[in-house]
């Protein structure tokens, strides 16, 4: 353990964030875990790592589908744009509620999203998002 | 002895000038001489042993009886004046009788001799010229009525008579060619033993007898009664005349018109003979008799080639001609008949067929017609018929007949018809033909389920069936001949539908391509219609092109399809109900559930007293808390799509307003609103309450909701109608929407486009469905930090026919 610095969770669901960030915590998912309520903030946070201190690049990004202004889909198109400049390879999972099946086969079209995750995010499912995808 | 003087007395009656004649003891008639003969008119093999008393009536009870008696009785009695009567003059004529008794050889009473003498015989001479005039007489007589064939026949059949009785030895005709100095002999007789000349008197030129030719040029007779005694100048003719050996000559001119067209010649080869001035004049008379009947002749030669000419033509055509000659009896008589009238009728000509034998040949029904056409042409029009005719053969066939009168000289009515007769059975059949055809085409046009019309180059309408009339609302033939101008001034409901027709009419004509438009209603006033229109050129009988317009009433199959479409439709609404549902249920209904089991698994069952346990405790408590908001949206939703039972009724909007404001009274109070509302010009809506009331709210409290900030929020209701419609517009002033990027999602389910303010995103889509679902639709406009403005448009009735 101990190779995920930072985990950066995107949703307007403040009960689902603080689920997520006490899990985290309590199986020590990563060195550090923050969240933003919309997308915009969660761009601007990585925008500002990569221009200032590309070390505070979040390693785990958890993005939330339905939100206000700025949903998971147009959050994504705007994050690709980003992408080419990470200096070290950032993990995004899509977290939601929803089972819904139309949702999971777009996720599923994106390379930039590692997996699709069914809330609640539990301590299982941390570790077994860190053995699957971090454990090397 | 006997015979002797019984041959001396026949002599002497011959050459007598006075009428002789004999009769036996038993009176019966032994002599009767020439003289007689032409006193009385009977020649003598009439009366040769006839009764004295059976032609001679009167003397029975006469004087001449007690003369007869007093002869028989040995006296010689003076003469007595008598009569003879004339069988074909019908004349009594005066006689001097003188009679004599004649004796046998035994000097026996025989007989009596009878010598007639005119009382007034004065001139030998004039009794022959009354025998000449006689004579000519009786020629010109017979000349009147004689046909042209036998004219030569009778002309050298008078030049005999005449020579007879003048005792010529050859008379003769020369005629002259045409305007030229040349003349032929064309007749000829001559006495017993003198030769024929003619053939050797062809085309004589007439200045070879430069004498005699200068006189007959100047009309003059040229007589020569010693031939011998002919001047030199006139040696030419003397020579020809000498060596023929004739001794006398006249030669009489033919004139026509003051000129010398032939001449009349008369020799004596066997005695001199003088002719008397009045003769020679009676000569000129015969002359002219020549001449009109020759002319008379060539006349009908040249028309009877004409005819002929005529004939053959007729003869060679598949018609036939007939020459119907009219008689004075209005009786009507075939003159001749030319051409296939064989073929055609099957009967054989007939040289007595009449006009009554052709009209038994006629139907009953074409009499009338024929009869009057007949009448026509005997008044003196030409005529063309067409009637029918029964052959012998091929049954009842049409005929097409021109007929026109044949004129006499100068008559005033016709002397005949010509007619022409042309079998026209197979133009008939064809007209027939096509007649039925187009019977047959118009009952079809007529019962077919299809307006059809037709309009020609001009746009002007030709035909239309009664279906056409009927969707044109036209009840007679007055559109007949009119443009749709003209029309839509007849019928002012129709101006749209033809103006619209006029336009792509002659796009039609020009472009030749068909067009297939559907139309709602042509005729205003009557319920809504739908019609399948077609219209493409098509090729008039002009040879020009017009429009054909047919008119299919597709209401039924319109409706039909509506009722389709609209069950699509709520299918396709149905099913994406039934997917946004998928989605609520996957998606926003689990979100606080997904919560909930984030936060039980959190929950530190073991410590109770763990400070944590209270926090999450609270986070319990509103995730259950969205739980159930979200499930009471979602009830509503389902309120909202199970509409079809909502009970609409008749909503007074200023008292639903009223209620609405109240019940949000904290809110309007918080945010320091104004709210303007205005019904007057719309006051009612016909919809289900519950739904006006979600609407009402759900606007009202989101204009609240995103005031722009830092201005007092200020609210326009109103409605009015427009169209079919009742339509409510709520207007605020705050922060407005984005719709060039947010529009498409704007009603959508589960939709939040501001940031500041807490939403579950099902309003608009709760509003959109409410309304929607009532056949109603709503609208928005808005200027981002200037305001919005929702426009809500509620159906007058649900009257709808589509529906």
């Amino acid at each position: 353990m101990g190779n995920i610095k930072r985990a950066l969770i995107i949703d307007d669901d403040e009960i689902n964030n603080f689920i997520c960030i006490k899990n985290m915590k309590d199986s020590q998912f990563a060195e550090q875990a923050n969240y933003c309520l919309r997308g915009r903030e969660g761009l601007d946070d990585i925008r500002k790592a990569l221009d200032e201190q590309p070390d505070n690049l979040p390693d785990v990004i958890f993005l939330d589908i339905n939100m206000p202004l700025m949903n998971a889909w147009e959050f994504l198109d705007e994050y690709k744009t980003l992408h080419d400049r990470f200096p070290k390879p950032v993990k995004l999972f899509i977290l939601s509620s929803s089972v819904y099946r139309k949702d999971i086969e777009k996720s599923a079209r994106y390379d930039l999203v590692t997996d699709y995750i069914i809330k609640p995010l539990s301590k299982d499912s941390l570790r077994q998002i860190q053995e699957k995808y971090f454990s090397n | 002895m006997q015979a002797v003087n019984s041959h001396l007395f026949r002599i002497m009656s011959k050459v007598s000038e006075d009428a002789v004649m004999v009769f036996d003891n038993s009176l019966r008639i032994l002599h009767w001489n020439h003289v007689m003969a032409r006193r009385t008119g009977r020649p003598e093999s009439e009366t040769l042993g006839m009764p004295l008393l059976s032609i001679f009536t009167e003397w029975e009870n006469g004087p001449e009886w007690e003369l007869i008696k007093l002869i028989r009785q040995g006296h010689f009695p003076d003469s007595l004046q008598t009569y003879l009567y004339h069988r074909h003059l019908q004349e009594r004529i005066l006689q001097q009788v003188s009679m004599y008794p004649t004796l046998d050889a035994d000097h026996a009473f025989a007989g009596v001799l009878c010598i007639f003498r005119d009382p007034n015989f004065q001139d030998k001479r004039l009794e022959r010229r009354i025998a000449l005039e006689d004579i000519i007489a009786n020629i010109s007589k017979r000349f009147v009525d004689i046909s042209s064939d036998k004219i030569n026949t009778a002309v050298e059949e008078a030049l005999e008579i005449i020579g007879r009785f003048e005792h010529i030895d050859r008379c003769y005709v020369f005629l002259r060619h045409g305007e030229q100095l040349i003349v032929s002999n064309t007749h000829e007789w001559c006495a017993s033993g003198i030769a024929p000349q003619k053939e050797g008197l062809q085309e004589l030129p007439l200045e070879a007898f430069p004498w005699t030719s200068a006189r007959l040029l100047q009309l003059e007779v040229v007589h020569v009664p010693n031939v011998s005694a002919m001047p030199d100048e006139a040696a030419m003719e003397r020579e020809l005349y000498l060596g023929q050996q004739i001794k006398s000559v006249i030669l009489v001119p033919i004139s026509f018109k003051k000129e010398m067209i032939g001449f009349l010649g008369f020799d004596t080869v066997r005695q001199h003979k003088i002719w008397p001035e009045d003769s020679q004049q009676l000569l000129r008379v015969v002359g002219e008799i020549f001449f009109s009947a020759i002319q008379r002749m060539q006349t009908e030669d040249a028309l009877a080639l004409i005819n002929q000419r005529y004939r053959d033509i007729g003869e060679i055509s598949s018609d036939f001609i007939i020459q119907f000659a009219l008689t004075s009896s209005d009786e009507v008589q075939l003159a001749w008949v030319a051409g296939a009238f064989e073929e055609i009728t099957g009967f054989e000509r007939v040289s007595s067929l009449t006009t009554n034998d052709m009209l038994r040949l006629v139907p009953a029904e074409d009499i009338p017609a024929t009869l009057a056409s007949f009448q026509a042409v005997i008044g003196g029009a030409n005529q063309t018929l067409e009637f029918r005719l029964r052959t012998r053969h091929k049954g009842v066939i049409w005929l097409r007949c021109t007929a026109r009168p044949v004129w006499g000289d100068g008559a005033t009515l016709p002397k005949g018809i010509l007619a022409s007769f042309t079998n026209i059975s197979d133009r008939k059949s064809i007209e027939e033909q096509l007649r039925n055809q187009e019977r047959l085409l118009s009952a079809a046009l007529e019962a077919m389920p299809v307006a059809v019309g037709l309009r020609d180059d001009h746009l002007r309408w030709l035909y239309a069936n009664s279906l056409m009339l009927n969707t044109l609302g036209v009840s007679d033939n007055s559109y007949l001949g009119k443009t749709n101008d003209e029309l839509s001034q007849l019928i002012p409901e129709l101006t749209q539908h033809l103006s619209y027709h006029n336009e792509s009419d002659y796009e039609i004509l020009r472009s030749g391509n068909s067009i297939s438009a559907e139309q709602r209603s042509i005729r205003m006033g009557t319920d809504t219609r739908y019609f399948q229109n077609i219209r493409g050129p098509i090729l008039l009988a002009n040879g020009k092109s017009g429009v054909l317009e047919t008119v299919i009433d597709i209401t039924a199959r319109k409706k039909d399809e509506h009722r389709l479409q609209n069950l699509t439709a709520e299918l396709m609404r149905s099913n994406e109900e039934l997917q946004q549902f998928a989605y609520i249920t996957s998606h926003n209904l689990r979100a606080p559930v997904s919560n909930l089991i984030g936060l039980l698994d959190l929950y530190d069952l073991e410590d109770p007293d763990n400070p944590l346990n209270s926090e999450i405790l609270v986070k319990i408590s509103t995730s259950v808390q969205q739980l159930q908001t979200t499930l009471t949206d979602l009830m509503n939703i389902i309120t909202v799509k199970e509409h079809r039972g909502q009970f609409q009724e008749l909503l007074y909007l200023e008292e639903i307003c009223r209620d609405i404001l109240m019940s949000i009274e904290d809110q309007i109070r918080l945010y320091q609103a104004e709210i303007h509302t205005d019904f007057s010009r719309a006051p009612v809506i016909y919809f289900p309450k519950p739904f006006l009331q979600s609407i009402l709210l759900n606007l009202l409290t989101n204009s609240l909701k995103y005031h722009r900030p830092g201005r007092l929020p200020q609210i326009w209701v109103d409605s009015y109608e427009i169209d079919t419609y009742i339509c409510i517009t709520i207007r605020d002033n705050g922060v407005g929407i984005d719709l060039a990027k947010h529009q498409h999602r704007l009603f959508g389910m589960f939709q939040r486009l501001q940031d500041h303010i807490e939403g579950k995103g099902l309003g608009l889509y709760i509003v959109k469905s409410q309304i929607e679902s009532m056949g109603g639709r709503i609208e928005v406009s808005s200027t981002p930090g200037e305001g919005t403005t929702f426009q809500l448009y509620f159906q007058k009735s649900d009257l709808s026919i589509l529906i």
